[in-house]
């Protein structure tokens, strides 16, 4: 090819010194704002509970006192623990079930046709209802608890499950297969690419709502579990252990939140283009 | 010369969903091609073009008629067997693969062990001026740049048959001039067999030794026409001016003719 073509076509690398900042600057800075932003929360906490008295509103002191005392009597891990089961196996039977209903639902037009009535009709009854007929059903038991956590669930994961099988690119499917590319890889290498971002779409907006259908299933038939603390100390009134309860509840859910599932997202997205708002 | 490839008779109708209706795409298409040879179909658009290269490429089975190459009807032939090279009309990269894995990806499809795979790609990424930009995304770079990735992966897999589909016709002329060149170098170097697709008959008459040229729906050959100018060519050669015109006037009055023997 001639040079002068080459040239005109402009594929030459140049870096080159920008004025924007670095990566990890960037990240720094954030990091900072997050932890800034909490502390506002609990000073503006604190200055609340200094007006209000402490039947209404514990300040943050005593809140954290209470806490750790949970904490070192054991009282945090046993409940917690119970709780963390629920949710566990609840989300896993949810995926399982939304993601088996959503691909079949994105194959197969004529599932399509029938299905989305019965989705539609599964997300809009609320959480309550698949709670209470559940331990009616099954007795006020655990495979009760996670039957109807994963019911909640699962139709949301369903939706969005379907909508990532019928987004699949056969364009792209069809670039494999002149390539002599096996099932096998086309499966792991075009097409679960491609629903990924719906997965985990999926898990996020199921685990969010996940732990308030837990704590509440808890609060209504279950013998322990966060949701049974909160219940217990509020029957008693005992303000700074509600706070204490939920603040703690608050702080894992964030936890994995933030750290688990949205670095998770970074790392397997780093080819699509950052979106700036 | 024994015909690479080879089309007989062919006819392809789609059908309506589970209807009887269909439409009929393509009509008795005939060609033969030889190895080596550079050949252009050149029709108006939806005349079937695309069609016929999905046939030829594997990717479309239900069609009437015989497709052979070398020799072997190509519905007896195991898909593993062919090697092809497809560039699509758009890029139709893995958008979460860089350049240089989108290549290894068909690299390793076609079975060549990954070692292996990553430095032919950086060979053929170099081919097509990209060095460089082994490690970008494909969002990262401009749509002449992500067509190249895609001659590049066509070309890695060393195929015996090229199939372009209208591979230029989204990019500006002069980034197409000079992938024609570079296509034009790449064939004269490896002398692949070359079914390449187009509306454009500038192009079509640059680049080929043959033109097939297409009616209208439903879609048959109605003429060959032998480019028979020396290479390399130039793109302000008066000879290629005046054949191209020549080509262009046929067509014009090719359709006119069905035009008024339909209206009749
Ligand atoms: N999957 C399909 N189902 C039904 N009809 C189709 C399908 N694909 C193509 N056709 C019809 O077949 C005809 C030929 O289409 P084709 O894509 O081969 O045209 P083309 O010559 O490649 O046109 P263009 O230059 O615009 O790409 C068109 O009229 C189109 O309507
Ligand atoms: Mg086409």
């Amino acid at each position: 090819m001639r040079a002068d073509v080459r040239e005109a076509a402009g594929a030459h690398l140049e870096i080159v010194e920008t004025q924007a900042m670095a990566r990890s600057t960037v990240i720094m800075g954030r990091s900072l704002a997050k932890v800034a932003s909490a502390i506002l929360i609990v000073l503006v906490w604190w200055l609340l509970a200094l007006t209000l008295s402490p039947d209404v509103l514990p300040g943050p002191l005593p809140t954290f006192r209470v806490f750790w005392n949970n904490l070192i009597t054991g009282q945090l891990h046993t409940h917690f623990f119970a709780t963390m089961i629920r949710v566990g196996l609840g989300f896993l039977f949810a995926m399982l079930l939304g993601i088996l209903a959503g691909t079949i639902m994105g194959l197969y037009q004529r599932v399509e046709l029938v299905a989305d009535l019965w989705v539609m009709v599964a997300l809009t009854i609320p959480g309550l209802c698949y709670t209470f007929l559940s331990f009616m059903w099954f007795g006020l038991n655990e495979a009760a608890a996670i039957i109807a956590i994963s019911i909640t669930v699962f139709p949301s994961i369903t939706i969005n499950m379907w909508e990532g099988v019928k987004d699949i690119d056969s364009r792209l499917i069809d670039m494999s297969k002149t390539f002599q590319a096996s099932p096998l890889r086309r499966f792991f290498q075009v097409i679960i690419p491609q629903i990924l971002p719906y997965i985990l779409a999926a898990s996020r907006f199921g685990l969010g709502l996940i732990w308030k259908v837990t704590v509440l299933i808890e609060l209504i038939g279950m013998g322990d579990g966060v949701g049974y603390m909160l219940n217990f100390w509020f029957q008693v009134y005992d303000m700074r252990q509600v706070l204490a309860w939920t603040l703690f509840f608050t702080i894992i859910m964030l936890v994995i939140e933030l750290g688990i599932l949205k670095q998770v997202e970074n790392r397997i997205f780093a080819w699509r283009p950052r979106i700036k708002v | 010369m024994a015909a690479h490839i080879e089309v007989r008779n062919l006819r392809k109708v789609f059908q309506f969903g589970s209807s009887k209706r269909g439409l009929l795409a393509l009509s008795e298409v005939n060609f033969a091609i030889k190895p080596g040879e550079f050949v252009c179909i050149l029709g108006p658009s939806g005349c079937g073009k695309s069609t016929i290269l999905n046939i030829l490429g594997g990717l479309d089975a239900t069609y009437e008629g015989e497709v052979l190459v070398d020799g072997v009807s190509l519905s007896s032939t195991p898909s593993q067997k062919r090697r092809i090279g497809y560039i699509f009309q758009e890029p139709r990269l893995l958008p979460w693969r860089s350049v240089l894995r989108n290549i290894t990806f068909a690299l390793e499809s076609v079975g060549h062990p990954r070692s292996a795979a990553r430095e032919t790609a950086q060979s053929f990424i170099n081919l097509v001026g990209l060095t460089g930009f082994e490690h970008h995304y494909p969002y990262q770079l401009s749509g002449g740049m992500q067509q190249r990735t895609s001659i590049a992966r066509a070309f890695a897999v060393d195929p015996d048959i090229l199939y372009m589909d209208e591979p230029f016709s989204s990019l500006d002329e002069i980034t197409a001039r000079s992938l024609r060149e570079e296509l034009l170098e790449i064939w004269r170097k490896t002398h692949k067999t070359i079914l390449f697709v187009t509306h454009n008959s500038m192009e079509a008459t640059f680049l080929s030794d043959r033109i097939f040229l297409m009616t209208r729906r439903p879609g048959r050959i109605y003429e060959e026409v032998t480019v028979d100018l020396p290479r390399p060519r130039a793109l302000d050669d008066p000879r290629l001016f005046a054949l191209n015109n020549r080509i262009v006037t046929n067509f014009l009055s090719t359709i006119g003719e069905l035009r008024g023997a339909r209206g009749a």
